[in-house]
C-alpha cells in the first residue's frame, strides 16, 4: 500500500517534470520562444507542403525536437540555393532539408545526423531497367538536380566510364520536376534521393525504384543527412543533439520512420564514425577571400557563360524585335481580329511574371504536349525571354510609329505610294529615330534578365556563379565576379547604343529646330 | 468630257454631314477655286478627289476613271485594291496646308523620292529634273537642306515641286498658304500662279480672295456642305446671286481680306 502511494506520488511528480521540458532550450534563437528551421518545401517525403502546411519526415522531426524543448517550430521555406546563405545570414536556427553531410559542407557548417541518405534510380516499370550503380546509365537520358550528390555522381561517370557514350544529363529545379519528366517519357531515368524514390513510386504506380539504395561513390557508405548549424553556435547544436537522442530513446524516432515508410533511413543502422565524429573546429570568420575572388575573376570558367548570356540576349531581342514589328503593325491595322490578338498577347505577356513564363516553357509545355514539344533549357529560356520582350517591343514600336506625323503618311499616299511603300520609305525611317533609344535600353535590360534562366539551369553567368558558390560557399567573392561580368557586358552594350544613337542624330535633329528655322526664315 | 467629274458626293463624319450632294466638273486646263468658311467642306471635297477620304454616296471620276473604287457586277461601288488606287493617285498632285515634307529627307530627296519609288524613274534623271523644278520654285540653292532648315514658304514651294515632279494631270491645293506667315504667302502664290499659267488643271481650297479673283477660271462658294454658287470670279465677286454668298463676301470685305 505504501509502495502504491509512493508510486502515485512519483507519477504525479514526474508528469509536470516531463512537461517542463526534457531538453532546455538553447540561448540565442533567431526568434525567442521559437525554433526557426530553414527548409526547401519541394522535397517529399522529407520536406513538402500538404493542405497548405509544411509536412514530411524532416518537418515531423523538427516539430518533435521543438516539443522536447517546449518551443514552437516555425518553418521558413527557401529554395535550395538560399538554404546555406540563409543559415549564414541568421534567417533560421538550423537547416533541415535532407542535406547530405559532405566534407566540403562540414568545412563551413556543423551537422547533426538524423537520417541515412542514399540515392536511387527511378524508372518506368515497363522498361524493366535495373542498375547496380550509375555506370550502367551511359547513353541514357537522366534527370536530376544540378549541384546535388546525384549530379556529381553522373558527372563523374561521364568523365570516366561513360566518356564514349555520355549520359544525357537533364537538370531540373526539383526531384518532382525530374519525376514529371519520367512520366512524360522525356527521360529514361530520374536520379533522386532514395526517400523520394520510395515516395514517388508509391504515388505513381507506373514508376519504380530500379536500383539498390546506393551512395553515389564506390566503396563509400551511404551518406548521412544532417541538420546544418552555424559553426559558432555550439549550444544549439548540443541541445538539438540531446533532443534527437531523447527521441531515439523514447521510440518516437522509430514511429516517425514507420509513418513515412522510411525504415531504411534509420541513422543508427550503420555506424559511420568518420561522419559522426566531432567536426573539426576550424574558426569560421567572414572575411573577404582575396585569393578566391581573383582566382574566380581570372578563371576562364566565365568565358563560355558570358558568350551564352550575350547570345541569349541577341537572339531573344531579335525575336522580340521581329514580334514587335509584327505586333505594332497589327495593333495599328484596320482589322479588329488582328488588333484583338495583339491585345491578348500584350495582356498575357505583360501580366505574367517572366520567371513563371520561363519555367512554363521549360517544364509545363512538355507535360502539356505529352512530350511532343520538349525544348532544351537554352532554347526554352531564350524563347520565353523573346516572347515576353516582344510585348514590350510591340509597345515601343507602336508608339514610335504613332509619333510620326500622320501628314507624312498622307503626303506619301498622295504621291502614289502604296501603304507598304509609305511605311517602308517614309514612316518607318522616321519612327526608328523614336524606336532606337528605348530599344537600346531594352537590350541592356534583357542582358540582365537572362540571369533568371538560372532557374532552369541554363549555363549563363549567374547560374555559373551559383554553381561555384554552391561548392565553395564564397558568396560575396563569387557574386562580385558575377557582377563584374555583367557590368562589362552592359558597358559594352551601352557603348554600342551611344554609337548608334549618335549616328542617327547626325542626320536628324529634333523637330523643335524646325520651328526656330521657320521663324528665322 | 471634263477632267474631274464630281457627282452628288455625300460624306459624313459621325453625326455631321460634311458634304451634302456636291457636283462639280473641272475641265482640263481650268483653275477652280473653292471658297467658303471653315467647316464648309472645301478640304473634305479635295481629299475625296484623290481618295484620302472615302465617299459615302455619289462618285468622283478623274480623267474618266473612278479613284479608289471599282464598279462591281451589281453596279455598286466597292473599294479597289490599294495598288490600283495608288497608281491613280500618282497622277493627281496634292499640296497640303502643313506642307508635309518628308522630315528625314533633304529638299532634293523629297522631290526625287516618289518619281524613283513610284514611277521607277532612274535616280540620276529624277535628280536632274528635281533640280530643274527646285530652280523653277527658286530654291535650287536649298536642294541639300532638310525641311527643318527651311522657312514655311520655302517648305511649301518644295512641296509644290515635289507634287509637280510626278507630272500630274491635276493638282489639288488644300489651303496651302493658311499656315504661312503673311510675308511668306506671296512667294508661294507666285509659284502657283506660274503653274496655272502653264496650263495645269487645278482645284484649290483657299482663303485668298484676291488670288482667286486673279487666277481662277471659276470660283465655287461652299457653305454647309453644298456648292451655293459657282461662277467666273468677275461674276461671283462682282455680282453674287445668292444671299449666302453676298453675306460671306461682305464679311471678308469687312475683315479686309478682299
Amino acid at each position: 500500500m505504501k509502495q502504491i502511494v509512493l508510486a502515485c506520488v512519483m507519477v504525479v511528480a514526474a508528469t509536470p517534470a516531463l512537461a517542463a521540458c526534457p531538453v532546455k532550450a538553447p540561448p540565442g534563437l533567431v526568434t525567442q520562444g521559437t525554433l526557426t528551421i530553414g527548409t526547401m518545401l519541394t522535397n517529399p517525403p522529407q520536406t513538402f507542403v500538404e493542405a497548405g502546411q509544411p509536412t514530411g519526415f524532416d518537418i515531423d522531426m523538427s516539430r518533435a525536437i521543438a516539443e522536447k524543448m517546449c518551443l514552437k517550430a516555425e518553418f521558413v521555406n527557401v529554395n535550395f540555393a538560399g538554404l546555406f546563405p540563409g543559415l549564414m545570414g541568421h534567417k533560421f536556427d538550423y537547416v533541415s532539408s535532407g542535406l547530405g553531410i559532405t566534407p566540403q559542407r562540414r568545412e563551413t557548417f556543423d551537422f547533426v545526423p538524423y537520417f541515412r541518405g542514399g540515392i536511387q534510380f527511378v524508372g518506368r516499370k515497363e522498361n524493366h531497367f535495373f542498375f547496380q550503380n550509375e555506370d550502367g546509365l551511359c547513353g541514357l537520358r537522366v534527370a536530376t538536380i544540378a549541384g546535388t550528390t546525384q549530379a556529381s555522381a553522373l558527372e563523374r561517370a561521364n568523365r570516366g566510364v561513360c566518356k564514349q557514350k555520355p549520359i544525357d544529363l537533364k537538370y531540373f529545379p526539383s526531384f518532382n520536376d525530374a519525376a514529371m519528366q519520367l512520366r512524360t517519357k522525356a527521360v529514361d531515368i530520374a536520379f533522386v534521393d532514395w526517400a523520394f524514390a520510395s515516395y514517388i513510386s508509391r504515388l505513381m504506380p507506373e514508376l519504380a525504384p530500379v536500383s539498390p539504395i546506393i551512395s553515389g561513390r564506390p566503396e563509400v557508405p551511404r551518406n548521412l543527412m544532417g541538420l546544418a548549424f552555424r559553426k559558432d553556435e555550439k549550444a544549439q547544436e548540443a541541445t538539438v543533439t540531446e533532443a534527437i537522442q531523447a527521441l531515439e530513446k523514447s521510440g518516437e524516432y522509430d514511429k516517425l520512420l514507420d509513418k513515412w515508410h522510411l525504415r531504411e533511413g534509420d541513422v543508427r543502422n550503420q555506424s559511420d564514425d568518420k561522419l559522426k565524429a566531432a567536426p573539426q573546429n576550424r574558426p569560421f570568420a567572414i572575411v573577404f577571400d582575396r585569393k578566391a575572388f581573383f582566382d574566380t575573376l581570372f578563371s576562364t570558367q566565365f568565358f563560355l557563360p558570358a558568350l551564352t548570356t550575350l547570345g541569349i540576349t541577341l537572339v531573344a531581342m531579335l525575336i522580340a524585335i521581329l514580334l514587335g514589328f509584327g505586333g505594332a503593325l497589327a495593333a495599328l491595322s484596320r482589322s479588329k481580329t488582328l488588333r484583338g490578338i495583339v491585345q491578348v498577347y500584350l495582356g498575357f505577356f505583360r501580366g505574367v511574371p517572366v520567371l513563371v513564363q520561363i519555367v512554363f516553357w521549360y517544364n509545363a509545355i512538355p507535360v502539356l504536349t505529352n512530350n511532343a514539344i520538349n525544348l532544351p533549357a537554352l532554347v526554352a529560356g531564350t524563347l520565353a525571354l523573346g516572347l515576353n520582350e516582344g510585348a514590350y517591343m510591340t509597345e515601343i514600336i507602336r508608339s514610335g510609329l504613332m509619333s510620326v506625323d500622320p501628314g507624312q503618311r498622307e503626303a506619301s499616299r498622295a504621291l502614289g505610294m502604296t501603304k507598304a511603300k509609305a511605311m517602308r520609305r517614309i514612316v518607318m525611317p522616321q519612327a526608328l529615330r523614336m524606336i532606337i533609344p528605348p530599344t537600346g535600353n531594352q537590350f541592356i535590360a534583357m542582358l540582365k534578365t537572362t540571369s533568371l534562366l538560372f532557374a532552369i539551369a541554363v549555363p549563363e553567368i549567374f547560374a555559373t556563379g551559383t554553381g561555384i558558390y554552391g561548392r565553395n560557399f564564397k558568396y560575396f567573392e563569387v557574386l562580385a565576379v558575377v557582377s563584374i561580368w555583367y557590368l562589362l557586358l552592359t558597358g559594352l552594350l551601352t557603348l554600342i547604343q551611344k554609337f548608334i544613337e549618335r549616328r542617327f542624330h547626325m542626320r536628324q535633329r529634333p523637330a523643335a529646330k524646325a520651328v526656330l528655322a521657320e521663324e528665322h526664315g | 468630257m471634263a477632267l474631274v467629274e464630281i457627282r452628288d458626293v455625300h460624306k459624313r463624319f459621325g453625326q455631321q454631314d460634311v458634304l451634302k450632294g456636291v457636283s462639280l466638273d473641272v475641265e482640263a486646263g481650268e483653275v477652280v477655286c473653292l471658297l467658303g468658311a471653315s467647316g464648309s467642306g472645301k478640304t473634305t471635297l479635295l481629299r475625296c478627289v484623290n481618295h484620302l477620304e472615302t465617299v459615302d454616296r455619289g462618285e468622283i471620276k478623274v480623267a474618266g476613271e473612278l479613284v479608289g473604287y471599282a464598279r462591281g457586277a451589281n453596279g455598286k461601288l466597292k473599294e479597289e485594291p490599294d495598288r490600283v488606287t495608288s497608281a491613280k493617285r500618282a497622277r493627281i498632285g496634292m499640296v497640303f496646308q502643313r506642307f508635309n515634307l518628308f522630315a528625314h529627307l533633304t529638299a532634293l530627296e523629297n522631290v526625287v523620292e516618289a518619281p524613283v519609288q513610284v514611277l521607277g524613274v532612274a535616280r540620276a534623271d529624277a535628280e536632274k529634273r528635281a533640280l530643274d523644278l527646285l530652280a523653277r520654285v527658286g530654291l535650287k540653292d536649298k536642294a541639300g537642306h532638310y525641311p527643318h532648315e527651311l522657312s514655311g514658304g520655302q517648305q511649301q514651294r518644295v512641296a509644290i515641286a515635289r507634287a509637280v515632279a510626278m507630272e500630274p494631270r491635276l493638282m489639288l491645293f488644300d489651303e496651302v498658304t493658311s499656315a504661312l506667315d503673311p510675308d511668306l504667302v506671296a512667294e508661294v502664290l507666285d509659284v502657283i500662279r506660274e503653274l496655272a499659267s502653264s496650263g495645269m488643271t487645278m482645284l484649290l481650297a483657299t482663303h485668298e480672295m484676291g488670288f482667286a479673283r486673279d487666277v481662277a477660271s471659276r470660283v465655287a462658294f461652299l457653305a454647309d456642305g453644298e456648292i451655293v454658287e459657282l461662277a467666273p470670279p468677275a461674276d461671283l465677286f462682282g455680282n453674287p446671286q445668292q444671299e449666302r454668298t453676298q453675306r460671306f463676301l461682305r464679311r471678308v470685305t469687312d475683315a479686309g481680306r478682299l
